[in-house]
């Protein structure tokens, strides 16, 4: 080539250069804006989120402190402990075996059509029914018809319909995770069905189940619409026995109650009635965190004992 | 050839290939080399007692058949190796010859596989015992999260047995797998720390602690390094003195190092079954002498 050819070529590379170098300036500009904006929506939310959490804490910190408040005097919530967490074993007690039940039929036995299909949006629908709805139905079937009164047995069946889909999702997917090769390995040697899935399936997805089980105990222990008329808004005197047929309240609804219909009707002062109302905010969420914290953490401390890695 | 005695200095030889000083020789190794080296094909018995005699095997996937009219004697502690190109059918046979087709709904099996006089493929035929006598390896090793001794006694938990008799199974079995030296200190940890190879010869241990009849192996080697499917090659000549083999595998150089019997897979069809030598020397049908000399495939 001339040099004139050269020169000319040259500045006609030089030019094209110049305008992918343009262009790519131009891309990459889009995509800072895009990566900024969603970085921050991402950290507004998060701080959304942990400002909520902050406020709450904060207003109600101070009274988790205070002696009497886990009394059985005036702002003692003793009581409404007590039967948080019997509710929540009750409820954990009696739905859990059947979501696990009903999770291995439909993961190892069932085929895959319409039944299946049909189960999972039932499921799914009871999921979306709003939790006061369940527990009118609850009042209904179980306070009138079964004739169990406002009692903590009612409340506990009510809560059996609210946790259903929940723990059947997370016994499914604990139990999809388990790879089909473990399945065929331990038919291969001659178990059959039962026994493969009862000792190597199950042990498997043993991590998916302890989670499962702490997350729906965090949702039974949030819960206040299912329980409001089923297990009613006031304590006997013998609230601190095993009894499933007394009436009880929890800290959520005692909470409701106190900071709702009862304001300033039960003999409380204001002052009072914000110790209960706001420290059993706090309270709730001191133990949703645990919870939270505690499912991931023993989800993850069993996955890495099974799996020696 | 002591696998953990390779290093540097092993002459390629040994391993099946040409030492470099050879320049001048043909690339490709016959196999009459490649077998002299690992001796197989001197347990040859052509006179052994049928295992497992598969007759006019027809299976189908709903409408789709994937096996043709396949017929092949399993022989009595001979090791049959089955060869052929991806998506030929052989693991879908070997998968017939324990019934784990059963999983997958919508198949159909004709045809007969006699074993101790029973047909295979009989519908009153119990499964679950027939899996307890044939046993089988996987592709790709599928240890169960539980301790190294759980893995091997799994099997004779299911049946039941006594405890002295499941610890002592356990040890002759990773005796018998050539893992006994590596893990007799750490039966208790978990079998998923283990390497692949290991974690693999520990699946052979587990399927030889029911001691079964036989022993199917779907492509045993084929995630392995190559140290490793050594190993898994000379454990399975070694196995052969106890235990009737049928071995799927890719590697034609493989069946060719382990077998007495080999089979070649073509789209559903068996198209020759003889013995090793005989099939990679002096194939009889066009289709195994493409293959074998690397045409297709």
């Amino acid at each position: 080539m001339s040099m004139q050819q050269t020169a000319q070529t040259s500045l006609a590379g030089s030019t094209r250069l110049a305008e992918q170098q343009r262009l790519v300036r131009r891309l990459k500009l889009g995509n800072a804006v895009g990566t900024g904006t969603l970085c921050g929506i991402g950290i507004l939310v998060a701080l959304l989120f942990v400002g909520i959490i902050v406020y709450l804490l904060l207003q109600g910190s101070a009274y988790l402190f205070l002696p009497e408040f886990y009394s059985t005097g005036p702002i003692g919530i003793r009581p409404e402990i007590y039967n948080t967490f019997y509710i929540l074993i009750l409820a954990e007690i009696i739905s859990l075996p059947i979501a696990l039940a009903a999770a291995i039929y439909l993961i190892e036995y069932a085929r895959q059509g319409v039944f299946v299909t049909t189960i999972h949006f039932a499921a799914e629908t009871l999921a979306g029914v709003p939790s006061i709805v369940l527990g009118l139905f609850g009042v209904l079937a179980f306070s009138i018809y079964a004739h169990l009164g406002t009692s903590r047995a009612a409340g506990a069946l009510t809560l059996l319909c609210l946790n259903f889909p929940l723990a059947l999702r997370l016994f499914e997917d604990a139990l999809a995770t388990v790879p089909r090769e473990m399945r065929e390995g331990g038919l291969a040697l001659g178990a059959t069905r039962w026994h493969m899935i009862r000792t190597v399936v199950i042990p498997s997805a043993l991590p998916g189940i302890v989670t499962a089980v702490i997350l729906t105990a965090g949702k039974i222990i949030g819960e206040a619409a299912a329980l409001l008329f089923t297990m009613g808004l006031n304590n006997p005197s013998d609230v601190f026995t095993l009894s499933p047929f007394i009436a009880s309240d929890t800290l959520t609804t005692h909470l409701y109650y106190v900071a709702g219909p009862g304001a300033g009707s039960t003999g409380l002062t204001t002052a009072q009635e914000t110790a209960i109302t706001a420290g059993s905010a706090t309270l709730l969420i001191v133990l949703l965190l645990i919870i939270n914290v505690a499912a991931r953490g023993l989800g993850r401390a069993i996955q890495r004992r099974v799996t020696a890695a | 050839m002591d696998p953990t005695r390779l290093n540097a200095e092993t002459p390629i030889r040994t391993l099946g290939g040409k030492a470099p000083a050879e320049q001048g020789a043909p690339l490709e190794t016959s196999p009459s080399e490649i077998i002299g080296d690992f001796r197989a094909h001197e347990k040859l018995d052509t006179s052994a007692s049928i295992k497992i005699d598969v007759q006019h095997l027809n299976f189908f996937y709903g409408s789709k058949q994937a096996l043709y009219d396949v017929s092949i004697p399993l022989r009595e502690r001979q090791v049959t190796a089955l060869i052929g190109p991806s998506g030929c059918g052989k693991s879908t046979f070997l998968r017939t010859l324990n019934r784990m087709n059963d999983l997958i709904p919508g198949i159909r099996t004709e045809g007969k596989a006699i074993f101790d006089g029973q047909n295979i493929y009989d519908k009153s035929m119990d499964v679950v015992l027939l899996r307890q006598r044939i046993g089988m390896v996987f592709q790709r090793p599928n240890p169960f999260p539980k301790s190294i001794f759980e893995n091997v006694a799994y099997g004779l938990k299911v049946q039941g047995k006594a405890k002295g008799t499941v610890s002592a199974a356990v040890e002759s079995s990773l005796r018998g797998a050539a893992l006994w030296d590596e893990v007799k200190d750490r039966l208790h940890t978990s079998a998923l720390g283990l390497s692949g190879g290991q974690q693999q010869r520990l699946c052979i241990a587990r399927a030889l602690a029911v001691k079964p009849d036989v022993l199917l192996m779907d492509e045993p080697a084929s995630a392995l390094d190559p140290i490793a499917t050594l190993k898994i090659e000379e454990l399975i000549v070694e196995l052969a003195k106890d235990y009737t083999i049928v071995i799927v595998t890719h590697n034609m150089q493989q069946a060719a190092r382990v077998s007495q019997f080999t089979g070649f897979f073509l789209s559903g069809k068996l198209i020759e079954v003889a013995p090793t030598i005989q099939l990679f020397e002096r194939p009889k049908r066009k289709e195994t002498e493409d293959y074998i000399s690397g045409r297709f495939g």
